[in-house]
């Protein structure tokens, strides 16, 4: 079974096993949540929102730049992350009783980079540094159904990984 | 993270200035300020290369090799021009979750 397979030029089909669907679904909804929190001063928006300027002389440049920016970076996460939102509502019947989703270019694309947010707002979080980190994130659930948040940083990358496979194939080489 | 390469990494020659990077000197010396992209232990190699090669019109030879000098190196001049050019390149690259900087050409 492919996660991906794309069946004409604008039309990708994603195939998930309906506890994956569920786990995405909250993953991309807690994400949502970080993004939209007034309180921007976290580690997950830290690592999705850094400084453009690391010089200290550049600060009133580094303020400017964030003013002009940030809202824009912000808006366009969310709206990829309602698109998908609104694709995974949109289950079709796949094999072995997984579901399948359509997504158009746009959305594959929106797919991509809010997965691969999602990666480094949950690393993040945890405190991911390497190639090690702790090995639950207690901030989801109680702390007895923690997710394991090296199978999920994986899991995730596995699908960006999967979905990356065919979007190298189409740029040259 | 596991991460697949399909090429040979020893043959890579990293660029180690913005001039050969870009191959144009009279360019570079108008435009003295460069987009650093910096390593992270998240975002997978060919995820990388991908979005230089999305953003910027790499081959996938110079896009590697760059995201090579990341991974290795810890940073790469990934573009260079105005600052308001490489100010619009690291908002791209944060839009993707690149963790990417700005500062003038040394």
């Amino acid at each position: 079974m492919y996660r991906f397979e794309r069946r004409t030029d604008d039309e990708l089909v994603l195939t998930l096993f309906e506890g994956e669907v569920a786990m995405l679904t909250m993953l991309l909804a807690e994400l949502r949540a970080l993004l939209l929190q007034p309180d921007l001063d976290n580690a997950a928006t830290e690592r999705l929102f850094p400084r453009a300027y690391l010089d200290p002389t550049e600060e009133e440049a580094e303020t400017d730049w964030q003013s002009l920016v940030h809202d824009d970076l912000v808006r366009e996460k969310v709206i990829a992350l309602d698109a998908v939102k609104a694709a995974l509502e949109r289950p079709s019947p796949g094999p072995e009783g997984s579901r399948q989703f359509t997504l158009d270019r746009t959305v594959e694309e929106q797919f991509l980079l809010s997965v691969n947010d999602a990666r480094l707002a949950f690393a993040a979080l945890a405190g991911v540094t390497g190639e090690t980190g702790p090995e639950r994130l207690d901030e989801f659930g109680d702390a007895d159904d923690a997710i394991p948040v090296a199978e999920l940083i994986e899991w995730l990358g596995h699908l960006v990984e999967a979905l990356i496979d065919l979007k190298l194939a189409d740029l040259p080489d | 993270v596991t991460v697949r390469l399909d090429t040979d990494t020893e043959s890579i020659t990293v660029p180690d200035t913005v001039e050969e990077l870009l191959g144009d000197e009279e360019i570079v010396g108008a435009h003295p300020w460069v987009v650093i992209v910096w390593d992270d232990p998240v975002n997978t190699m060919r995820y990388v290369v991908y979005v230089f090669q999305k953003l910027f019109g790499y081959s996938r030879a110079h896009a590697t090799k760059l995201m090579l000098q990341v991974h290795n190196e810890g940073k790469s001049v990934v573009s260079a021009g105005t600052r308001e050019k490489c100010e619009g390149d690291v908002a791209r690259l944060h839009a993707h979750g690149l963790w990417a900087t700005l500062q003038r050409d040394e």
